[in-house]
């Protein structure tokens, strides 16, 4: 079972060697999903290691007390916007105002919060995860889920219902 | 339902919030409610963990401003791959560990698991390998070797591992695909080979794999030209010919 997210800042904060991979494994799939939105499919890839590459060097500018997803996807927002920037020929005008209007940097929080339930869901036992995703992501029903997983209705309700509990518990115990 | 059975009624919560209930079962639900302080709790709990589950899930499906590529996919829990749902695409992924975030200079050496050494160790030995067989321009027991790549798991388990050999023989070339450690597909499922050109997303299919094993297909040299990249999925056997939207394991050639 991997570590709490929380302490993959602190630990980035405080120099960790391996706090930075850990970082890019648990969080380098969203922040690409979000990159893509609005960076060149040419560019997603270049434009996601300068992200990391910042996220190691201005680690020193992160407040432990703080969430860390938040401040990894104004990371990748800055880096999206400066290779928009830089882009030669035409950057379509829609694709730009999304990225640096206000409802950029609402997505970028939105998809900050996103990453901080998929990091709290990898905490979770395998089971209760699975059906959530399943419930949430996968958008079945609890009769559904049981009849994929082939297991007894009772059985997915338990699950469901523990996983909620517990993801309350750990998004409620996350620092603001 | 009474007060002395709370943990059942916090097990129809979920359910009731999703409106899954029969108008009975809401009834009964919203009695018990009424009178159970200890489920009110609960239900806080639920309400604030099923609004936050809403919220990433919107959020991950909203629209690509960059036109022509999907949303930011759900991810199928591995060991249920939701193979028939027409709206699942492929996760977003990113390599385990690519050479850039090596490279990164930070206090002394990384630290890898044994895991990650014996990885690190097979991957080593393929280029290796592949370095050897490209400069002598054949394997040691065969036909010139004119590529090879790793496959690296994508949605399968990060023990599976496999290998692609490319190999020349009289005008076609042979794709020799080795794979290790995939877990059993199901029943109704299977493993099928894909030539891919990530920079198009066009794909020709191979035909169908084991697990583990080793397996090899006939590509006539000028076909072979159009793909860079070999691509394992996991298929539904139910006569639908594309492919299925989960990768398990996928390796990129080398430019030639």
């Amino acid at each position: 079972m991997s570590d709490p997210p929380a302490p993959v800042g602190e630990r980035l904060v405080a120099g960790d060697e391996r706090a930075l991979e850990e970082c890019y494994q648990r969080y380098g799939p969203a922040v690409r999903g979000y990159l893509r939105r609005f960076v060149p499919p040419p560019d997603v890839d270049d434009v996601l290691q300068d992200t990391f590459l910042d996220v190691w060097r201005c680690r020193g500018q992160l407040d432990p007390g703080r969430r860390f997803e938040p401040w990894l996807f104004a990371i990748a927002r800055r880096r999206a916007i400066d290779s928009l920037r830089r882009r030669r020929g035409v950057v379509d005008v829609a694709v730009v105002r999304d990225l640096m209007g206000e409802d950029g940097d609402q997505l970028a929080e939105q998809l900050a919060w996103a990453a901080e339930v998929r990091a709290a869901l990898a905490q979770m036992p395998a089971e209760q995860r699975e059906a959530i995703e399943l419930a949430y992501f996968g958008q079945l029903t609890q009769r559904e889920i049981a009849e994929r997983l082939g297991i007894p209705l009772g059985t997915v309700k338990a699950r469901v219902s523990r996983g909620l509990r517990r993801l309350a518990t750990l998004m409620e115990g996350r620092a603001l | 339902m009474t007060y002395a059975e709370p943990a059942h009624i916090a097990d129809e919560l979920p359910a009731l919030l999703a409106g899954e209930l029969t108008r009975e079962q809401t009834l009964a639900v919203a009695a018990h409610l009424r009178r159970c302080p200890e489920c009110q709790e609960e239900l806080v709990s639920m309400v604030v963990a099923a609004g936050t589950l809403r919220a990433a899930a919107r959020a991950e499906q909203a629209p690509a401003a960059w036109p022509g590529f999907p949303p930011l996919a759900s991810t199928p829990p591995s060991s249920a791959p939701v193979l028939e749902n027409p709206e699942n695409v492929p996760p977003e992924t990113v390599p385990a560990s690519p050479d850039w975030l090596r490279r990164i200079p930070r206090r002394g050496p990384a630290r890898w698991s044994p895991r990650q050494r014996l990885v690190a160790l097979a991957a080593a030995v393929v280029i290796a390998a592949g370095a050897v067989a490209a400069g002598l321009g054949l394997s040691a027991s065969g036909p010139p070797v004119l590529n090879q790549a790793a496959l690296r798991p994508l949605q399968a388990p990060a023990g599976a591992s496999g290998a692609v050999t490319v190999t020349a023989a009289s005008g076609a070339r042979q794709v020799q695909v080795t794979t290790a450690d995939l877990p059993d597909p199901g029943q109704g499922h299977f493993y099928e080979v894909w030539l891919l050109d990530p920079a198009t997303l066009k794909m020709m299919p191979m035909g169908a794999l084991a697990p583990s094993g080793q397996t090899t297909f006939a590509v006539a040299a000028g076909l072979m030209a159009g793909y860079s990249a070999v691509d394992i999925s996991l298929q539904a056997n139910n006569g639908n010919p594309a492919h299925s939207a989960v990768s398990v394991l996928r390796g990129t050639l080398r430019a030639n």
